[in-house]
């Protein structure tokens, strides 16, 4: 039977936890009758599956299309490729900041480079320890803000494509990621590198969470030294 | 006079021993008199009202943004968040 090689994009390729399959096929098979397999093997595509978008070498394929043998076929879910605008992804949560999972989420099929910035909960700060760090949100106003900053880092950097920025909160031991910060564009050259740095320092200045510092000295909030004004709610400062 | 709910966090939170508190104000005020108006209805924040940064509708303000009667104040430290 021939051989033809799947990649799989975003969210598909966590389902299937490959970035690509080898498969033999039937001669004649049809793009619908390979997406039938799939679901038959993997069945958690379902969900994702419904609007996927298929190519074959560099054209898009629908369910009709006949694979030739030794094709390049490559799915996309539809938020993490395809030619529609460019993933962005705000987020503030409790729950353990997946990297991989939000990197594969931006990269799409013309991305070539990601950058991204993680902080993590620092356990030792000149010789002080620190137990813990708490942070709270002012909720509705955060999520808005962490897509401002996201708008921000579109409107600067055109090339960059897929954005992350997310905020962990709540009760984090060092060594803990809190924040994810990621750019993606085809090219490192493309400004993925500007905006990841532009991303985490705006997030710092109009994002509205607190930390709070626990040790073996006791407690402190930290504050930070910005004072945002109206003139920070214009997306071009 | 109006009264409005201001909602408080982290270190104004603790200060005030409580999520918000209730402020009156006059009718037509702004941000500039409602700090001023913490600071008088709520003597224990006052240490750090002068650096508080009040929100209102989720946006940042200046001291010359007006309040209405149902928007949604917050007052809040500068953001140390990342």
């Amino acid at each position: 039977m021939p051989e033809i090689t799947v990649t799989l994009f975003g969210g598909l390729r966590d389902i299937v936890a490959a970035p690509q399959l080898t498969l033999d096929v039937p001669e004649g098979t049809t793009v619908g009758q390979l997406k039938a397999m799939l679901l038959e093997r993997y069945p958690a595509l379902a969900p994702a599956f419904h609007n996927v978008v298929t190519s074959i070498g560099n054209e898009t394929a629908d369910d009709d299309t006949v694979i030739p043998p030794g094709a390049h076929v490559a799915l996309f879910h539809p938020i993490a490729g395809g030619s529609e605008a460019p993933p962005t992804i705000t987020l503030l949560t409790e729950e353990t900041l997946d990297l991989n999972d939000l990197i594969a989420q931006i990269t799409r099929p013309t991305t070539g480079a990601v950058v991204f910035f993680s902080g993590v909960v620092r356990g030792i700060t000149q010789g002080k320890t620190t137990a813990y760090l708490e942070y709270e949100a002012y909720r509705e106003m955060a999520e808005a803000k962490l897509r401002q900053v996201a708008d921000e880092i579109r409107q600067r950097w055109p090339k960059v494509e897929g954005i992350v920025v997310v905020q962990r909160i709540g009760k984090l031991e060092p060594g803990t990621p809190t924040v994810l910060v990621a750019c993606a564009a085809p090219h490192r050259d493309d400004g993925a590198f500007e905006a990841a740095r532009y991303g985490i320092d705006r997030l710092k200045e109009i994002v509205p969470v607190w930390k709070k510092e626990v040790g073996p000295q006791g407690q402190t909030w930290v504050h930070g030294h910005y004072h945002p004004t109206s003139k920070d709610e214009t997306p071009s400062r | 006079m109006p009264s409005h709910r201001v909602l408080l966090f982290a270190t104004l939170r603790d200060l005030a021993g409580q999520e918000s508190v209730n402020v009156h104000l006059p009718a037509e005020a702004t941000v500039g008199q409602l700090r001023r108006a913490l600071a008088e209805q709520y003597p224990a924040l006052t240490p750090y009202l002068d650096t508080a940064i009040i929100a209102v509708n989720h946006a940042f303000t200046t001291d010359d943004t007006p309040i209405h009667p149902e928007d949604e104040i917050a007052a809040f430290p500068p953001v140390s968040g990342g």
